[in-house]
């Protein structure tokens, strides 16, 4: 090793044909830069002339073997694939292959994935006017025609209706919900004996009195886990009943000129805020995920638990008659509304080439068969039709009572966290300062109000 | 592998007339040989350019467009660079990255730089297998699986509150990574368990090439431990610190795995860094435009920390 | 060093406290997964009685045999082709003349200090526009270019200290280039490669960032990609998510127990050359 010292790199033994290398690169690569089409002006786009229907269209499965793809986030594999099981049942010559991803990452990974090459012939689309802006999904207008869903309740049809200028709650059909979820406060029954609880609450201002008295009795009040954005239920909860239904469903419909930072809105938050200093809920929210507030529920170290049917049948197995489902309270008595939205909100790709056997799939959904399957999961039935079969007096029994009434008065209220594809961050994000005070309600609305405009490019 | 250079040596001093004449020769063989060297080089170059260097100069014209990553994309010129240098949540990733580097670079290179003085060999046999293996182990397993095990010690009921417990800190415990105080510094701790291992190893091997006559000298010379160190023991590991201090403040600038896997920036965004970031901006949040431009400036950062640090610690 | 083992107590207690420290994770997590399922454990506590089936039972809840499978398949589609080229690549750039081989040279170190996040996102749509997206195929290229700067940097650096007249020689011998790169260099070069090749099967196992982006169904992902959609679906049960996540880790520890010494050599001497 003595001829070499510590090796160095020949070129720079030679520096000036290096440098004029380097020059010579550096000029190819700025040309290269500046020839280059602004991206996604290319093949990455969508046509959206040809993203409509085809010329006509089939309601009749035939006999030939059909192969369809299902896209949908891991947490609904067990419905989801009661569900196909039940089709098959009715029409055997259809296979479905199912892909799931996490549910986050499943709405995150939607509109790529609907751009793609081949993508999937059912998926769950959660940012459904983005979406249908891009031109990335099939207008089921036809098919509506086809199978009468025109005559679906209106207030779901506002879910799957987005109109001309991607705006939801009215226009073409592109979606069909599966089932649809409905949340309120679970509250643990032997616990709201100890703390003097004797009804359920049905106004804001039980529901106050009901966490003061379980704080006084040293339980934790309400428990959320917030490392996961569950604190956003309370305060949407609040934010439903002070700024009502209209308000919160035209700014997750995207509608113009929609906000989320009123002052009903403030006053909503300022009360949820002041939960938090009160310490109405658990100290470690933040560092909390839900399913592990659920478990911490259920040993009985809280009154309140804020979710949605999605955890009833694990809440009915590890509680069994201890817990109780109540939707949440109003400003003035009488008049709930409640965050329910489709369980998975499925629609067509406009690159699918199955789509009259999707459509198929699409309209079983509001089949007898499929309610009854939803139910069974703990879900609300899609479409209309006789009430599924419950086992009395269960939890189950409970909400599916409680979303009848809901859907009767028309209160289904969108989550305010699928109104764009990133938005939910950023609840995240500013629930998080909220419970820990470090934000305050006005900058908190004012800084989830500044994204949404940008992010919708408003 | 010494008697294979020495048999080599002989071969080539042997034939090394051969060889004069051989390059002496023509023009042909010489040109032809570098043309085949090309061909040598292009597999390697191609594959590299494609995967490696096409994306980076698409990073660099991203950035200077509006783009939801679907539909056409609208030219900004410089506002995301502007927007990456003023907007308080993208400088404090950058920020937040800067304070991790004191626990993935610093401390990990004084608690082995400690080690090492203190030890300088290890004669105990069996010892020296053991500690490597385990201290090798951080970074033997994915980021990702040491981001599940350091949130389960780090949660309400995990090792690190148990340890606080029994050493009567009870009123210290908490859920470490939800608490906005102290999220980043238990993200450090992550970095600090990373890299001390590794930089224990690496200066360990290093004080071991030192030559002992110099600690010798030093002795005889009177030199105490604390001379001795910043005389003999610092110098000497110039080129394994200037390692352990390039290869952990990459992880540290260009960190993801772990945050990711861990608080995914949270709580709020208190430990939000470049890297986790630009993944949210980018496939989240579906602004390609704002993403490649952090992506750049993250890029630039690197170079602009690692490069004087080379030269710094090479300089013989 | 002649110093005596009692003035190397204090350096000993620290060695100590260092490898305790760096297992301590593990065996928390080792002790979680020996919980009967479905309880919280708090801490480290070494159960009673303990639940050695766990591991069992989430290797099947976690079909992990697919993600093995598929880790195997992508180590045995990166590294023997990374291998190559650097080798290749190394062997131009360190023994025959190239012109250009400073700059090429200085191209690929650039990418030592180019971090993953720079490129993935244009990245996503190039691979997608390939038709390779959700396939290991875009992986396999992804990473093998990934890993040339640094393997055509470990392979020059191996290369330069081969004598030159070694090749030089062969060319008089009526030796295509090729050949005396076939049969006389890459013998030589074996234990470099080798230690490269371990380097390489560590980081494709464990890569993170790209398996997530460009593949979606986890059970084509690397061991440690599958990790993400891992952790959603099983945070559930904290004693099967620790269980499954050592399953994970399991693959690299015990190549890497077998070999530690060359790993160990390997990263060391690649980091300190780089």
């Amino acid at each position: 090793m003595a001829q070499r010292s510590v090796p160095s790199p020949s070129g720079l033994s030679r520096s000036t044909s290096a440098r004029r290398w380097m020059t010579v690169a550096a000029v190819a690569a700025a040309a290269t830069l500046a020839a280059c089409s602004a991206p996604g002006s290319g093949s990455g786009s969508v046509d959206t002339a040809s993203a409509g229907e085809p010329a006509a269209v089939s309601t009749d499965l035939g006999t030939d073997p059909i192969e369809l793809t299902l896209y949908d986030g891991a947490g609904l594999k067990a419905v989801d694939d009661a569900l196909i099981a039940a089709f098959t049942t009715k029409y055997p010559n259809v296979t479905i292959t199912t892909r799931f991803d996490p549910d986050d990452v499943q709405a995150q990974n939607a509109p790529r994935v609907l751009s793609s090459d081949n993508p999937p012939d059912i998926a769950r689309i959660v940012a459904l006017g983005d979406i249908v802006k891009n031109g990335q999904l099939t207008d089921l207008e036809p098919w509506a025609a086809a199978y009468g869903w025109d005559a679906l309740p209106g207030g779901q049809l506002a879910m799957y209706t987005v109109d001309a200028d991607g705006v939801r709650g009215s226009g073409a059909q592109y979606t069909v919900a599966s089932g649809f979820v409905v949340t309120g406060l679970y509250y643990d029954k032997s616990v709201a004996a100890t703390v003097g609880m004797t009804t359920p609450p049905a106004t804001v201002d039980e529901l106050e009195a009901a966490l003061a008295k379980a704080k006084d009795a040293g339980v934790v009040p309400m428990i959320i886990g917030n490392q996961t954005g569950q604190g956003t239920f309370p305060i949407q909860m609040m934010i439903n009943s002070y700024a009502g239904q209209q308000s919160v469903n035209d700014w997750v419909f995207n509608v113009a000129d929609a906000t989320i930072d009123t002052p009903e809105g403030v006053e909503a938050v300022t009360r949820v805020a002041d939960w938090a200093a009160q310490g109405y809920f658990n100290s470690d929210a933040n560092g909390t995920d839900s399913t592990t507030a659920l478990g911490r529920f259920t040993q009985g170290e809280a009154l309140f638990y804020p979710s949605g049917n999605w955890d009833a049948s694990s809440l009915q197995d590890q509680m069994g008659d201890n817990v109780g489902f109540v939707l949440p309270p109003a400003t003035t008595v009488g008049s709930s509304l409640a965050m329910s939205d489709p369980v998975s909100n499925f629609g067509i790709p406009a690159k699918s080439t199955n789509k009259d056997a999707a459509a198929v799939f699409l309209n079983f959904l509001t089949s007898p068969e499929a309610r009854q399957v939803m139910v069974d999961f703990g879900f609300a039935p899609s479409g209309t039709g006789d009430a599924p079969t419950t086992p009395d007096g269960s939890l189950n029994a409970e909400i599916q009572a409680a979303f009848a009434g809901l859907v009767e008065a028309d209160g289904q209220v969108q989550f305010v966290q699928n109104a764009t594809s990133g938005i939910n961050a950023i609840w995240l994000a500013q629930t998080q300062l909220l419970i820990e005070a470090r934000t305050t309600p006005q900058d908190y609305l004012a800084a989830v109000q500044a994204a949404y405009q940008e992010q919708l490019g408003r | 592998m010494s008697t294979l250079d020495s048999t080599l040596a002989g071969e080539v001093t042997g034939g090394s007339w051969i060889a004069r004449r051989a390059r002496s020769g023509s023009r042909g063989p010489r040109l032809s040989r570098g043309l085949s060297g090309w061909l040598f080089v292009l597999p390697a170059l191609s594959v590299y350019a494609a995967f490696v260097l096409r994306p980076l100069l698409s990073t660099i014209q991203y950035a200077f467009y509006d783009w939801n990553g679907i539909t056409a994309a609208t030219p900004v010129g410089l506002g995301n660079f502007q927007r990456v240098l003023t907007d308080p949540l993208l400088l404090s990733s950058v920020g937040h990255s800067f304070f991790l580097m004191i626990f993935y670079t610093i401390l990990p290179v004084i608690g082995g730089l400690m080690v090492a003085a203190l030890i300088q060999e290890i004669r105990l046999w069996g010892l020296g297998t053991v500690a490597r293996t385990t201290l090798f182990l951080p970074q033997i397993i994915p980021g990702a699986a040491a981001a599940i095990a350091w949130v389960w010690m780090f949660s309400s009921n995990g090792a690190v509150n148990q340890v606080l417990s029994a050493v009567g800190l009870d009123g210290q415990t908490r859920a470490w990574l939800g608490d906005f105080n102290f999220a980043l510094t238990s993200v450090g701790v992550i970095g600090t368990w990373l890299g001390l291992g590794f930089c224990t190893i690496l200066l360990m091997a290093g004080i071991g090439k030192i030559d002992v006559s110099i600690y010798e000298a030093a002795r005889l010379d009177g030199a105490g431990f604390f001379r001795t160190f910043t005389s003999v023991t610092l110098p000497g590991l110039r080129q394994e610190i200037g390692v352990c201090v390039t290869v952990t403040l990459i992880a540290a600038l260009a960190s993801f795995d772990i945050v990711f896997m861990s608080t995914q920036g949270g709580p709020g965004t208190s430990t939000m860094v470049p890297g986790v970031l630009i993944y949210q901006l980018g496939f989240t949040e579906s602004r390609i435009g704002l993403a490649s431009a952090l992506a750049i400036v993250l890029t630039a950062l690197i170079l602009a920390v690692i490069l004087p640090i080379q030269r710094f610690f090479r300089e013989e | 060093m002649q110093t005596s083992v009692r003035d190397r107590v204090p350096g000993l207690i620290l060695l100590l406290a260092a490898i305790v420290f760096s297992i301590f994770p593990l065996v928390s997590m080792l002790t979680a997964a020996l919980q009967p399922q479905g309880t919280i454990p708090v801490g480290v506590s070494w159960p009673a009685d303990p639940q050695w089936h766990n591991f069992v039972d989430a290797w099947k809840v976690a079909d992990i045999t697919p993600l093995l499978w598929s880790s195997i398949i992508l180590v045995i589609g990166v590294v023997p082709v990374a291998a190559l080229f650097a080798t290749m690549a190394g062997y131009a750039l360190g023994q025959l003349r190239v012109p250009g081989s400073g700059l090429l040279f200085l191209l690929f170190l650039f990418g030592l200090t180019l971090p993953r996040e720079a490129t993935i996102i244009p990245l996503y749509y190039q691979i997608r526009d390939m038709g390779l997206l959700n396939t290991r195929l875009g992986l396999i290229l992804v990473l093998i270019a990934a890993f040339m700067p640094f393997a055509v940097f470990w392979m020059r650096a191996h290369f330069l200290t081969m004598p030159k007249e070694l090749s030089e020689a062969s060319a008089i011998d009526g030796a295509t280039q090729w050949q005396a790169f076939t049969r006389i260099q890459i013998p030589l070069a074996v234990p470099a490669i080798a230690s490269m090749c371990l380097l390489l099967f560590l980081w494709t196992w464990n890569t993170f960032l790209q398996a997530i982006v460009l593949i979606d169904d986890p059970s084509k992902r690397t061991m440690a990609g599958a990790l993400q959609n891992f952790v959603g679906q099983y945070s559930t049960d904290v004693v099967l998510l620790n269980a499954g996540s050592l399953l994970i880790m399991a693959p690299t520890i015990i190549v890497f127990l077998f070999f530690q010494r060359h790993f160990i050599k390997a990263m060391i001497a690649g980091a300190v050359k780089g």
